[in-house]
């Protein structure tokens, strides 16, 4: 059987290299493989530049100096030592338990400042003092805010007073 | 520091403020966070600085992991994350003097001959380092990121496709793309070192 070049797909021996092809794509692969010296020899490039490209990440990270970046990072945390609340979120589910406990919180303190502390109309307790005399009115009522004091001036009172004055 | 911990009895440790178990995590990790971050940034200090970043992010949000997946995929993808969201890199950058990955002083990553002694081999092994580095440089960081996970990682492509928002189509093409890139690069090393197989 002679080479099928036509049939030759260098992405498809990519995936193949990294045994993502699937069965039907492999199998087409192994079989073209066996008769295309060239794509015996593309695969043996791409092998060698996984090994090439491993080793030299292997060689940079043999050169890295991790005591002192053990260090840095020791360091750094000790600097950013956690608050009391951040250990909280850590044993508890945040999501699951927080948002609802804050809603439900948040909904009593709503019920609360609205149905029991509303301000309503309130009448005046007690009629603390009221007397007329023949000038004016006084009543002082007292409520629970202010204490207030109304006067009603008798102004037929006044003026004949003013007369007489005259 | 000799403690050895489950994932489970780790992650409880690390929730409680734990020091040991916080020093266990950077020791176990430390060294695969660097090589991904390297393999995407191809910068050490930057790699250093966000590997530094992603364990005080795990310090700080412990609390937010609900162990669905394992502590290292959760690690990864953070690093992954940092290392493609970071915003400060350019600053950074300007404020350090650059070195470029190829100058001298940055590039003697040995690349373990594996005859071991041949002085031919081990200078071709560091220009082809040399090459890997200035190929990847010449790609964009969301594929080359692509190209680490697959490469240095040994993630599958649904994984790959799965923490970096893309489509298991697109993980292949950018494979794909990358490695073109590279062999482009390498051609002389590659068809050195496979030449006899025709």
């Amino acid at each position: 059987m002679k080479n099928d070049h036509r049939r030759c797909d260098a992405e498809a021996l990519s995936r193949f290299l990294d045994n993502e092809g699937g069965a039907q794509e492999t199998d087409r692969l192994r079989r073209h493989l066996e008769t295309c010296g060239a794509c015996r020899k593309r695969l043996a490039k791409q092998r060698l530049l996984s090994r090439l490209a491993r080793k030299a990440v292997a060689g940079e990270t043999a050169r890295a100096d991790f005591e002192r970046l053990e260090a840095a990072v020791v360091s750094a945390v000790h600097r950013q030592r956690p608050y009391a609340w951040q250990h909280f979120t850590g044993w508890i589910p945040v999501k699951k338990v927080s948002i609802p406990l804050a809603t439900a919180v948040l909904a009593g303190l709503v019920y609360f400042f609205v149905a029991v502390q509303r301000p309503g109309f309130r009448a005046p307790s007690a009629i603390i003092n009221s007397f007329t005399g023949p000038i004016s009115s006084v009543m002082i009522i007292e409520t629970p805010e202010t204490r207030q004091t109304i006067l009603w001036f008798d102004e037929n009172s006044a003026a004949t007073d003013d007369d007489k004055a005259v | 520091m000799h403690r050895s911990f489950s994932e489970r009895q780790l992650v409880a440790l690390l929730r409680q403020g734990d020091e040991g178990a916080f020093r266990y995590l950077v020791r176990r990790y430390q060294k695969k966070l660097y090589a991904v971050a390297f393999g995407i940034t191809l910068d050490r200090e930057e790699s250093f600085d966000i590997v530094q970043d992603v364990f005080l992010n795990v310090y700080r949000k412990i609390g937010r992991f609900r162990q669905q997946s394992s502590l290292s995929t959760w690690l990864h993808r953070i690093t992954v994350n940092q290392c493609l969201n970071r915003k400060r890199r350019w600053k950074r950058r300007l404020r350090r003097q650059h070195r470029s990955i190829d100058s001298p002083e940055l590039d003697p990553v040995p690349l373990a001959a594996p005859d071991g002694s041949d002085p031919e081999t081990l200078y071709n092994g560091k220009l082809a380092v040399q090459g890997l580095w200035r190929a990847l440089r010449q790609v964009p960081e969301q594929a080359r990121a692509v190209f680490v996970l697959k490469e240095i990682q040994g993630m599958s492509y649904d994984e790959i496709a799965r923490d970096l928002h893309i489509k298991k189509g697109t993980v292949s093409s950018r494979l794909f793309y990358v490695r073109r890139r590279l062999k482009a690069e390498l051609q002389a090393f590659l068809e050195g070192e496979t030449g006899h197989e025709e």
